[in-house]
Order: C-alpha cells, then structure tokens, then sequence
C-alpha cells in the first residue's frame, strides 16, 4: 500500500464550492480515475483519503492537498494523467509525489498557507504609502482580530508570517501573505485587512491560496516537497 | 443580461449554499446557445438539492441533449435569499448553464411533481420576465409547458401553461421538438408574423398533448361543471397519456449529472420497471404508470457498470414503484452486489414490500451498508388494508420485522394514512397496536444490549384523494378530525423506542383542494403568490394564513372541492386527461372498498380490466422468473 500526495487547484469559477463539496467530488472523481484505492474498513467503507486543511468557500487556490492511499503503485505520469480525466473541469493535479509513511496526519504536518489577495479601492494611495504601512503592521507586537463575534489576541508573529505588496497596477493591487495554518491556530486574510490603516477603502474581490507549508527547521517547506 | 461569470459568481457568494447554483458538475452539457435550432430549459421548481434527485428531469436532460438540433439546460427556484438578490438588481432568472435568460430558450418546460411547489412555479415565471398567464403572452417564444404526474389534474394550473405533456414524455418531447423546428424554420421565411395560435394549434394534434387554451369549461348555478369542450372539431376530445414504447429496451440516463453539492438523494437512481398493478386502491402512481413494464436484467447489468464508470457515484438505487416485484430482482441484486462491493459501492432498495422474500434482498444489500428500513402497512388493521386493497397480513408483517430484528437492523420506518375511507377509530387503534407489536417482536429477537438502539417511527400522512384512482369522487377527512386523529396518536404512541411523526395538516388541506381543482383556482393561486408564498412545501415558509386570504378575496369555499362528494357521473375537472383506466373500473373498485372485497394484481391473477391495455393498444412487459416462466398469461 502506497500513499501519493497529490496538490491541486480549484479554479476561481469553482470558488462558490466548499470544502465538503472538493472533498466529495475528489472521491468520485478517484473512482472515475479508475486508481487502484482504497477503502476504510467498518460498517460505511469510503476512499481512505486525508485532505489539508479546508480551503473557505470563495476562495480559489493553487494549492491545495490530499494524500490518497493506493492499493499499488502507480507511475505518477499515468497518475495525473488518469486523476485529471476523472476531475471535473476547474479541479486539476499541478504535482503528485509518493510519500513516506508519516505518523503525523496532512492537517497536523500544516503549520502556514499562503494567500494572494487582489483588492481595490486603494487608487490614491502611493506604492511607498502601502509598503510603508505593511512594514508598520509587520513591526507590531499582537494582532487583534474578531472570530465568530469573539474578539481574540495573538501575538503577531505566530499569525503573520509574512505580508507584502506583490503587484501594484492601480486600480488593483496584490497582496501577497503567508499566515499561520494549522489545528492550533488558524489565521485568515479576513482578519488581517481589517487590522491595516487603510482598511476602510478596501474591497477585497478574489483572494486565492498560493501554498501551504510545513516547517522543517526554521524554515516554511512546501508540502509536497516533504 | 448574460454578464460575465464572475458578477454570478459574487451574487452567489451572498446568498447561502451558494454551490448550487454554479454548472459544470460532471456530466452537464454545454453547447452551442446562438447555433442550436432548439432550446429548452427543465425547471424544476423547487430547490437544486430536491430537483437534482428527480430522475424525469435528468431523462429528459439527456434525450434532449442527445439530439444535434436541440440543447437543454436547467433551472431551479432559487432560495429566498437570492430570490431577494435577483430582484433588487433586477436580475432576470437565468439558466444554470450558459446563464441564458429564461425568456431567450424556445421552451420552458416545468415539472410538477407536487401541488405546493405551484407558488414556486409563479414565481419563477415572474422572475424570468415571463407574463404568468398564457392569454397574456404575445411573443410566440417561449413556450411554457409542464410534465410530470401533476398533470393528471392540470386544472389548476390551466391558465398558466400553454400546453402539459401528459404521461410519459420519452417519445413526446421528439414530436414538439421537431414541431417546434419546423415552426420555427417557416417563420423564418416566410413573410407574414408568426402567431402563437398556429403553432399551439399544431402541438395540440401531438397525442399526449394537452392545450388547455383550445377547451372551454362553463359551470352551472351550483358551481359544477356544465360543459368541458373543445374550441373546434380538429381539436382532440380527449388527452390520453403516452407510454415510452422502447421502455424495456433502452435505457436512460447514461450520463446523470453529479452535483458537487449535496442533495436529497445522493446517488444513483436505476429505473428497473415502471408501473405497478398491485391496485392499492389510494394509489395514483399505481394508476397511472400502468402497463408494468420491467428492463431486462442484462440491459441493467450492463447499464450499471456503464453508469457507475461514467458517474463515480459510491451508492446505487434500484428504484421502480415497488422493487421487491421486478422479476428479475434476485438475480440482478446477485450480479450488481457482487461487482458493487469490492469497490465499496452500495446498493439500496427503496420500495421494498414488508415480507421476508423482500428482507432476502434486502440482506444482500446491506453487507456494504446497512441503513435504516422502511415499509408500508398504510392501515392499521387487516380490515381497512383489504378494503383499500392493501394486501399485507398481521403475521407476514411481523415475520418480517423480527427476521430483520433477528439479522441486525435496529431502525425501521413504517407509514401509515388517516382519513382513509371507512376509517374507522379501531383503525387509529390499529396504527398504535401495530407498532406496539412490531415494537415487542423486535425486543423479543435483538440481543439485550442492542435494545436499547432499537427505534420505530410511525409516520403517519394525511390521506388525499387524487384523480384516476377509485378515491377520486370521495370527500377528504376534514381538517377537525384529522387534528383530532392526530392528537389521539399523540397521545397514545409512546416513546422512547416508538416515535410519531405527522404531516401538518393545514398542507394537507390545500394538498387536496389544489389536486382535484378546477380553472378558477388559477386566481387564488396567484393571489396566495401575490401575498408572499413561496415554498409551501417547506414548514419554515408556509403560510396558510395567506392561502386562507387569497380564497376569501376571492369568495372560493375551499370545501367545495375537498368535502364534497361527488356525483358518479358528474364531469370532473381531469375529464379531458385521460390515463387509460376506465371509469367503470375506478368506481366498482370504489364499491368494493365499501364490500371489502380484494382485487388481485394482473400480473399473477386474470386481468381485473382496468381498461389500460386495450385502450391504449400496450401490455405489459415482464421478465421470466427463475424457472423460465413469464409470470403474465
């Protein structure tokens, strides 16, 4: 029995699906694949399949994760090559790779994901007024941000990783961030616009996950590089 | 407005399970809007999650596709979160695919399936920019039609649609297809504007279709119907129901659509017959389905491994009226579980008949996963089951829940009716003394420490008499006493292993005026529209205080068309719909409840002349059995 973990996008016309949905349209979609899987054992056998943490609904992403165990290898060309005939149109394999058995589940060896976010609503701000005031935001000791009408507090470096403009081509701008991912803490990019100045204008339109990371060391590894 | 992708996607995003209305779930077809000669849109008009589990609409979906000259998309009522969306952005409703506009397609093809989804239907003609009633409408396109067993009683409706399908729609929807082509086609050349009558008057000469514009009704003093006539001779005097001829050799759908999101049911549906003979005698589907028509177990097996390959689908569903009477059910159920269970697949029966022949069938399925069972006594007692002709005895019924007990089911789910005729208070009893006793044998064969999970639910309807069948001149139990039924089954079922579970009674009030209505229910309907309802069918939005409003403003005594009953030879509003049966047949059986007497199912017994075969020139088609015999002489 092998285990391959697979990374794949869910385009942005797909944004409208959440994370249950992905999750049930990847099992048909492996038994469509005709991949050699297999079930879990119990009175409701189903595809034995670990998924990364769960992708909000409207988002889009290129980088989402699963590890599907197999009953026998399969050359990974012929892989992607099958999984992509069984996914629907907007879900594709950008990579597969067979793992190692790991005693840490996809979601527990998560620690951060990576987000792109394209706004508006910042025409009159400079490109310095925006760095500046990311950098500003960076320096800060705790970021203060409201979950399911609870306030909560965390120190800012265990949340955001890293935030940066990525493209400033008025009226729209890229953010790029790297927030922290994980089953301890879990920081969305909605918690972090509202905490900069210029907050007020902003209008998020597309926010799209770029990456999810596990950490060896001290640094961010992507998943499938593990 | 046919707006970009992105705008919908956005609107979607504010409104809540925004999943089900995106496309391009697997298996949905796209083509060409502006090159394709035909274009119908299939509503379903309720939500995705319960039109996505009807199995006509998905028929239909792939035929329709399946010619090069046509192309079908879908549309379902959007939720009342959107609905608000939609109208102060002044959205018109719009298609689930190409995001047409209702009002571009050429037909707009409604399914009925169920009385408290007509405010629905409304609805979505007003929010597609569609004039609601058909005199009012001036371009020729769209045409507005509706199928489905609704339209064995499509009185009601009569002013809204410019034609029902009546029965089977499989060869039906080929002949307006084409006629709509060749319409299409000469008003394209020629000269002169094309009128609306014409083509109408065009599909009314298609058998099985029925254009209600081309009949007039007049009442008299007492409200009853005095005349039901065609507007001229050329004009059929009567609808019969069409039958899809190659049922038993073909198959339909090769291609279901796989929602991503989850619906009602969540599988998928495999039709092994159609048509059920066993006459119960509440039963409209059993009437109009008929011939029994059943599939080959080698078309089905080969269907199957098609369909599953095509779907990905981990659950299958034999469905047919009563699945433990497919002839072949033994040995397709052998073959199917054998190829199903090594891929974790299940198979699930509904349907099944509560003896032990049918827990057989039901064991083989349950070895990948074993879920509740359901059956249905529909009365309490042995005397009101023979005289709706229910033929089930106390002891089979029993048999069967303890075999089931015995083999490791915990839950069961039996149905029952009140307001059945001749009912009686003994027959209430009945109800809570047969789930006592079912309740007991279960105890008596499941392990002690299993007890303690064992449930039973007695859920219990409200009876409505519906057209064609032999309940149809009968007055329905009024509202008092079907409260006062219920309460006394509150009172005496109880728990904690033995759950009641009720249908609101108020619904089932207006289940029953609307079923067996007439033309002048159009404006209440509208009215109770007008005023706010919306999703009757759902507790959370039924109003029927408003539907209360709408038939005093326009002074109809709902009672007229639920307490009355009415005369044997009185012309009742479905007098121009015919489903093959005759009415001499429906009455005798009428007689015979009040006798008690049984009538047998044709199948296995001599015909009972329901007058279906001879009338509509077909026969039943049913498989051999494990000795080689056809079971029909």
């Amino acid at each position: 029995m092998s285990t391959v973990r697979i990374k794949y996008v869910k385009e942005n016309f797909l944004k409208c699906l959440s994370h249950l949905d992905i999750m049930r349209t990847v099992e048909r979609s492996v038994r469509r694949a005709e991949l050699p899987f297999v079930l879990t054992a119990g009175k409701s056998p189903h595809l034995k399949i670990a998924y990364g943490p769960p992708l909000p609904v409207g988002f889009c992403s290129q980088s989402e994760f699963l590890d599907l165990d197999l009953a026998r290898m399969v050359p990974l060309k012929d892989l992607i090559k099958s999984f992509n005939l069984g996914f629907p149109k907007g879900l594709a394999v950008a990579e597969a790779r067979y793992m190692p058995p790991n005693p840490l589940s996809l979601s527990s060896q998560t620690v951060a994901a990576g987000y792109r976010l394209r706004v508006e609503g910042m025409e009159d701000l400079r490109r310095e007024e925006i760095e500046n005031e990311l950098k500003d935001f960076l320096a800060r000791d705790k970021l203060c941000y409201e979950h399911r009408g609870v306030n909560k507090e965390i120190a800012l470096q265990e949340a955001v990783f890293n935030l940066a403009l990525d493209s400033f081509r008025t009226p729209e701008v890229i953010l790029a961030m790297t927030l922290s991912c994980g089953s301890a803490t879990n920081i969305r990019p909605e918690y972090v616009i509202p905490a900069l100045a210029f907050a007020q204008k902003i209008k998020v339109k597309e926010i799209c996950r770029t990456g999810l990371f596990a950490r060896r060391d001290t640094k961010l590894l992507d998943l499938i590089s593990l | 407005m046919n707006g970009a992708r992105g705008d919908f996607d956005e609107l979607f995003l504010q409104a809540t399970k925004p999943g089900r209305y995106i496309d391009r779930e697997w298996n949905a077809s796209h083509k060409d809007f502006d090159t394709t000669p035909v274009r119908a849109v299939l509503v379903y008009p309720d939500s995705y999650e319960l039109g996505m589990s009807n199995l006509g609409l998905a028929i239909l979906y792939e035929i329709i596709n399946g010619r090069p000259d046509a192309l079908a998309e879908r549309v379902f009522a959007p939720w009342i979160d959107l609905e608000e969306k939609l109208r102060e952005d002044k959205i018109p409703l719009f298609s689930l695919e190409s995001r047409s506009p209702l009002v571009d397609f050429d037909l707009i093809g409604f399914s009925l399936q169920y009385e408290m989804t007509y405010t629905n239907i409304l609805n979505m003609l007003e929010l597609a920019g569609v004039p609601l009633y058909a005199a009012d409408r001036v371009d020729v396109f769209p045409l507005v039609i509706a199928g489905g067993p609704g339209v064995f009683n499509p009185e009601p409706l009569a002013s809204f649609f410019d034609c029902f399908v009546i029965g089977e729609a499989e060869d039906v929807i080929h002949q307006i297809i084409d006629a709509l082509k060749k319409f299409k086609k000469k008003a394209a050349s020629s000269e002169q504007p094309a009128a609306r009558e014409s083509l109408l008057r065009e599909l009314a000469l298609i058998p099985g279709v029925y254009v209600p514009s081309l009949y007039q009704v007049e009442y008299d003093a007492d409200g009853l119907i005095s005349r039901f006539e065609p507007v001229s001779p050329d004009v059929p005097l009567k609808v019969e129901k069409q039958i899809f001829r190659d049922f038993s050799q073909t198959f339909f759908p090769y291609h279901p659509i796989v929602p991503f999101v989850e619906v009602t049911h969540d599988r998928c549906s495999f039709e092994v017959m159609r048509g059920c003979t066993r006459g119960c005698r509440f039963c409209q589907a059993g009437m109009i389905y008929r011939p029994v028509r059943e599939r080959p177990v080698e078309l089905l097996k080969k269907a199957a491994t098609q369909v599953l390959k095509n779907t990905g689908y981990e659950e299958v569903s034999l469905v047919s009226l009563s699945t433990s009477d497919y002839t072949g059910v033994q040995e397709l159920l052998k073959e199917l579980v054998r190829e199903t269970y090594r891929q974790g697949i299940s198979v699930s029966l509904p349907s099944l008949r509560p003896d032990t022949f049918s827990l057989a069938l039901a064991k083989e399925v349950s070895r990948v996963k074993k879920t509740g069972l359901t059956f249905a006594p529909e009365a309490g007692t042995q005397r009101l089951r023979l005289a709706i002709n229910k033929q089930l005895t106390e002891e089979e019924f029993l048999e069967t829940v303890r075999v089931a007990f015995r083999s490791g089911w915990r839950k069961l789910k039996l149905y029952f009716m009140i307001g059945l005729p001749t009912e009686e208070d003994e027959d209430l009893r009945g109800i809570v003394e047969l789930g006592e006793k079912a309740l007991m044998v279960a105890r008596e064969v499941c392990p002690s420490n299993e007890r303690s999970k064992i449930r039973l639910t007695l859920s219990v309807s409200t009876f409505v008499p519906k057209s064609h069948t032999p309940y149809q001149w009968l007055p329905q139990e009024r509202l008092e006493e079907v409260e006062r039924k219920q309460e006394f089954l509150k009172k005496h079922v109880r728990g904690p292993y033995l759950a009641l579970r009720w249908h609101d009674s108020k619904l089932s009030l207006l289940e029953g005026v609307i079923s067996r209505g007439d033309r002048r229910l159009a404006k209440v309907i509208e009215r109770a529209f007008r005023l706010g309802c919306r999703f009757d069918g759902w507790s959370e939005y039924f109003r029927f205080d408003l539907w209360t409003q709408a038939f005093e403003e326009y002074d109809i005594d709902p009672g007229f068309y639920l307490y009355r009953q009415r005369g044997k030879d009185e012309i009742l509003p479905w007098e121009k719909i015919g489903a093959g049966i005759d009415s001499d047949f429906l009455w005798s059986e009428y007689e015979r409840t009040l006798g008690g007497s049984v009538t047998p199912d044709c199948r296995w017994n001599a015909c009972s002349s329901c007058g279906v075969c001879p009338g509509l020139d077909v026969e039943p088609v049913l498989g051999k059995d494990e000795l080689g015999c056809r079971r029909f002489e």
